[in-house]
């Protein structure tokens, strides 16, 4: 085995791919932006969508409002007004045309006290309507008829739960974003992979075929092995690059995605972890790549070799998905020697702070594995004729 | 006595196709016989024109000289260069093509790299057959941006990059306007007065009359013919004499022909 004819060959590829501005931006700029911008974006719509629904500024509509219930709505920073109980019908209209978000028709005799549950015939009713085609007068009329049960439950108070500004939760914020995280981050970062493995394994191999360069260089007294493993180095590197653009997009998104406030999220792990990261990725991106470069040596157009890894990206999605799906990751030692699975399993127990050297060695070491089986097979093949001129 | 270069014996070359492939060409079997048969010898110093028509097995033969794909039966011999440890063939064909995205320059360093040859050595090599090839004025143009003629001038100089003795020249000037082909042929006219050994294959009998010492004439896999030009061209031109050859194989009459 020659380095230097890997290092030449790889070198070519990465020039190729990084000398180009327009390559450079779609590989190793875009992803992260996109992902940046897309996510920032949907994490800015779900906080405006809350900030809408919190602006109570929006008064509700009583009629016989009692003046114990009037003080709890004060209480509760609800505005009201109270009218007449002739204008019910007005008001309803009202609802019904959007113009009143919601009205609450209290009994003419309505007591808070002296009621006896039991009996079923003296439960007085209280009327509350809305219109559910408006997203206000919805989000009102939970509040609503939730801070009536409340007060409802208040007057036969017995206890009460976590009413008290103590911190209940226990988890650190660490274990608390690390399980958002690993409940997102593997599934995205699978589908990023696959997209810009996608293009550059299909251009680098089936587009040399198409193009007539790939015989050229097998002309060259260059080993197969050689060429095999210089073009899955390479390939793996600007993956790698544009996997690494599209984590940064992702973290620094995450802040809006997740209404965290500020960018502390990068500082919850330390270095081992973010290594540990970079070797479950890079270890992906490999197994991804010789997986994808078999295809698409077997292909003789750039066309062919996407359509027939088209069917990989929902095999990569589910298993990105197995995250959300289990409360913790693999513990058996042989469930990381599947290949892919083994990588997000990995990645899901760094991101929760849970990890096992022994699963990950096993991980790694397997997956290098598949990677010099790939790069065999793929030397093979590029030892065939048949597959070599179609 | 010439010095033999490269030894061709019985060489034997059979693909495989699929039922499609079958149908489509009436052949009773999946397989298909390419090359049938063939031995030839190269010697230093020759020209030796291939003549064929498409499908002759002309191109396979080349690739199994050029290594590119093994022969099913028979050897090839080709005589190591001792003192230059690559491989000692150059290959240029219409299928082998270079990267648009790359500068003459930069090809021609990267293949002389992969040939393992010394970044002095390289760099003269490069000097004198840019300048040969007149490249030099191009040399930092992207070979997207190349007309044919152009790129076809790289082509040569890259498969040339290593020094080889025996050249494997497949339609050389095929798609070259009159005077880029002028400068080829001139310039393999050189190559054959350093001696080297030139494999070429072409359809243009022009191309052979100026430049063949031998001529081979492939029809169906069978080289039914190999000899020296002169002889070749006795008592009738180039194409007259292919024509005789390829219909006297085919079994078309003289008569049925006019």
């Amino acid at each position: 085995m020659s380095w230097n004819e890997i290092i030449t060959i790889a070198k070519k590829e990465l020039f190729k791919s990084f000398g180009n501005k327009r390559i450079l931006f779609t590989t190793a700029i875009m992803p992260g932006l996109v992902i940046f911008v897309l996510y920032s974006l949907m994490g800015k719509t779900m906080a405006n969508q809350q900030n809408i629904e919190d602006l109570n500024s929006s008064y509700i509509i009583t009629i016989n409002l009692p003046e114990e219930i009037k003080k709890y709505f004060e209480a509760s920073n609800l505005e009201f007004q109270n009218v007449g109980y002739t204008r019910q019908d007005e008001m309803k209209e009202l609802i019904k045309n959007k113009t009143e978000v919601l009205l609450v028709l209290f009994p003419d005799e309505f007591s808070v006290t002296g009621q006896d549950s039991s009996d079923l015939n003296s439960i007085q009713n209280i009327e509350v309507y809305y219109n559910s085609s408006s997203k206000l007068s919805s989000y009102m009329y939970s509040k609503v008829t939730t801070l009536i049960n409340e007060y409802e439950s208040s007057i036969f108070n017995l206890f009460d739960i976590n009413n008290s500004n103590e911190q209940y939760d226990l988890a650190s914020n660490k274990e608390s974003v690390g399980r958002n995280l690993s409940a997102i981050l593997p599934m995205l970062l699978m589908g990023l992979i696959y997209s810009c493995c996608l293009s550059i394994a299909a251009e680098s191999i089936a587009g040399e075929k198409e193009r007539g360069t790939m015989a050229t260089l097998l002309v060259t007294p260059v080993s197969r092995v050689n060429i095999a493993m210089a073009k899955v180095t390479s390939l793996s590197i600007v993956a790698l690059i544009s996997g690494i653009s599209s984590y940064i997009g992702i973290v620094l998104s995450l802040p809006s995605l997740l209404n965290l406030e500020s960018l502390n999220i990068l500082m919850i792990y330390n270095i081992e972890e973010y290594i540990l990261l970079f070797f479950t990725v890079f270890s992906i991106i490999l197994v991804i790549i010789s997986i994808m470069s078999i295809v698409s040596a077997y292909s003789n157009t750039i066309k062919e070799a996407t359509t027939s890894l088209s069917p990989f990206a929902a095999l990569m999605m589910l298993i990105g998905l197995t995250c959300m799906i289990q409360t913790k990751p693999a513990s058996h030692w042989w469930m990381y020697l599947i290949p892919l699975y083994n990588g997000v399993q990995e990645l899901y127990g760094i991101l929760i702070s849970e990890i096992n050297y022994i699963n990950f060695t096993v991980m790694f070491v397997s997956n290098s594995v598949y990677v010099f089986i790939c790069i065999f097979i793929l030397s093979r093949m590029f030892n065939n004729e048949k597959i070599i001129f179609g | 006595m010439k010095e033999k270069l490269l030894e061709i014996k019985n060489v034997y070359k059979t693909f495989k196709i699929s039922k499609k492939q079958q149908k489509i060409l009436n052949i009773p079997t999946a397989k298909v016989v390419a090359v049938n048969d063939v031995s030839v010898d190269i010697y230093k110093g020759e020209v030796f024109c291939l003549l064929g028509t498409n499908g002759a097995g002309k191109t396979t033969m080349l690739r199994m000289i050029a290594s590119l794909i093994k022969p099913d039966q028979g050897k090839i011999n080709i005589k190591e260069n001792i003192e230059k440890d690559v491989k000692n063939i150059g290959f240029l064909t219409t299928e082998l093509k270079l990267d648009g995205f790359f500068t003459p320059n930069y090809l021609f360093d990267f293949f002389g790299k992969l040939y393992h040859i010394d970044s002095n050595e390289l760099l003269q090599r490069r000097k004198i057959l840019f300048e040969l090839l007149e490249i030099d004025k191009f040399a930092e143009v992207k070979l997207k941006n190349l007309s044919t003629g152009m790129k076809q001038k790289v082509s040569i100089a890259v498969s040339l990059v290593h020094n080889p003795d025996i050249i494997i020249l497949d339609e050389p000037t095929n798609g070259l306007d009159i005077v880029t082909t002028r400068e080829v042929i001139k310039f393999i006219k050189m190559l054959k007065e350093e001696g080297k050994s030139i494999i070429l294959s072409t359809h243009i009998f022009d191309v052979v009359d100026k430049l063949a010492d031998r001529v081979g004439v492939m029809v169906e896999g069978k080289m039914i013919c190999c000899e020296a030009y002169e002889e070749f061209i006795r008592g009738m031109n180039t194409e007259e004499k292919f024509f005789k050859l390829y219909y006297g194989v085919k079994g078309v009459k003289e008569n049925e022909l006019e």
